[in-house]
């Protein structure tokens, strides 16, 4: 009886940190489909994952690493199994835009436009790093590549909206 | 994540180039060599100025809005549904009952519908706002989900709730339909193989996984509400051939 109080405080608990860190996981989730509806699968299935496999976590203060690790396979696997319809580019990040813009914070519409107009390549590190906080060691361990490699790509990517941000802040002077 | 850590590891000294390179890949670390560097130099240390505000701008720009989860977080069902299996001590006190067993475990490893029972009921209780939905999908809808999926069902019962959902790795049709004494939820499963009708009952819900051409139907009510095999029928009926494969 006492074991299952234990068992069950502690799955309260490790359920409270999957609440806190759910909105970061849709997020990341999001950045790399450039899909809600996809996010919010990859994302029900991270968690379903997650607490099944609960005991594997040694340390809780690693759950959000370990999280975006899971759904950034989920996600992986999803493109494996299931060849999703291609969308184009343009038409993708119209959509997208068109959503965000009516976001009450559409002041970052010219960035994320241009977040979502990045290749994969540069866009999956650069989220990993800003949202997930993973080192570039951790990416390069992540996505099979050399540390150098994450760095360049991390580089390019943030050369890649530098353009992007100034134009946004130039408008916003005018 | 906020804040510049310098890192003290002995590293060789950073030419511009270099510099930016650290720069633009890590704004927010900067390691002792950096740090040298940019004392001494000023356009790598405006350049450092101005990654730091376009990062300020991307970790606002990446932080979208997120919808609340429309239910917990993760399913109950999801955690209760497993059921534990008898212990190995259990089994060795019924030895008498060896070949019993042996046939039982049999029996249940040929039924593969339990797990995928379990699986449906789990995947429920993350949807549970699609009981409440009483507006017919619009056809156009409805279609994009079928197709997604690679099913083709024949127009005849009133959807209120059409949902292209990640179910086992693929993408399901998951859908409500109306019936006459309250909603039940259909999902179209390509690929799932069951030998034969089975019903299920995983409270509060209650169904049947029906074999198709190509994989199978779930259809489940809530709390013995919803006319299970009637809506089955309809589906059944309106599937068609290999439409599920």
């Amino acid at each position: 009886m006492i074991e299952a109080d234990a068992g069950k405080r502690a799955s309260q608990g490790f359920n409270r940190l999957l609440e806190e860190l759910r909105p970061d996981l849709v997020r990341f989730a999001f950045w790399l489909a450039r899909d809600r509806q996809v996010a919010e699968d990859v994302v029900q299935e991270t968690l379903i994952r997650a607490w099944r496999a609960q005991t594997d976590l040694k340390d809780t203060g690693a759950v959000k690493s370990w999280l975006f690790t899971i759904a950034r396979r989920e996600h992986a696997r999803l493109y494996e199994r299931k060849r999703l319809p291609t969308v184009e580019l343009d038409e993708l990040v119209t959509a997208e835009s068109a959503e965000l813009a009516e976001q009450p914070d559409g002041e970052w519409h010219d960035l994320r436009q241009a977040i979502l107009g990045l290749a994969e390549e540069y866009r999956e590190p650069l989220v990993m790093q800003v949202l997930g906080g993973f080192s570039t060691q951790e990416i390069a361990d992540e996505m099979g590549l050399t540390q150098q490699a994450v760095l360049t790509r991390l580089f390019r990517a943030r050369h890649q909206l530098r353009d992007a941000y100034a134009a946004s802040e130039e408008a916003t002077d005018r | 994540m906020n804040e510049q850590t310098t890192h003290n590891q002995p590293t060789s000294a950073y030419d511009c180039e270099q510099a930016r390179l650290q720069i633009g890949a890590e704004p927010r670390v900067v390691p002792t060599a950096l740090a040298e560097h940019l004392e001494t130099c000023e356009p790598c240390s405006a350049y450092q100025q101005q990654t730091l505000k376009l990062e300020r701008a991307i970790e606002q720009a990446l932080a979208v809005p997120v919808a609340p989860a429309v239910s917990a977080v993760v399913p109950m069902p999801a955690r209760a549904v497993r059921r534990p299996r008898p212990s190995l001590t259990r089994w060795a006190m019924a030895a008498s009952l060896v070949l019993a067993v042996t046939i039982g475990v049999l029996l249940w490893s040929a039924r593969p519908s339990d797990a995928l029972a379990a699986d449906i009921v789990a995947h429920m209780a993350g949807e549970a706002a699609s009981w409440d939905k009483s507006a017919a999908v619009p056809e156009s809808a409805l279609t994009f989900v079928l197709r997604k999926s690679g099913v083709d069902l024949a127009p005849g019962a009133a959807v209120t709730y059409a949902h292209s959902c990640w179910f086992r790795g693929q993408f399901v049709p998951h859908l409500v339909v109306q019936s006459a004494s309250g909603p039940v939820t259909v999902m179209i499963l390509p690929g799932e193989k069951v030998a034969r009708q089975e019903r299920f009952v995983e409270a509060p819900y209650s169904g049947i996984i029906a074999p198709v051409d190509g994989g199978a139907v779930a259809v489940l009510s809530r709390g013995q509400r919803g006319d299970v095999e009637a809506v089955l029928d309809t589906v059944l009926a309106s599937l068609k051939t290999g439409s599920a494969g």
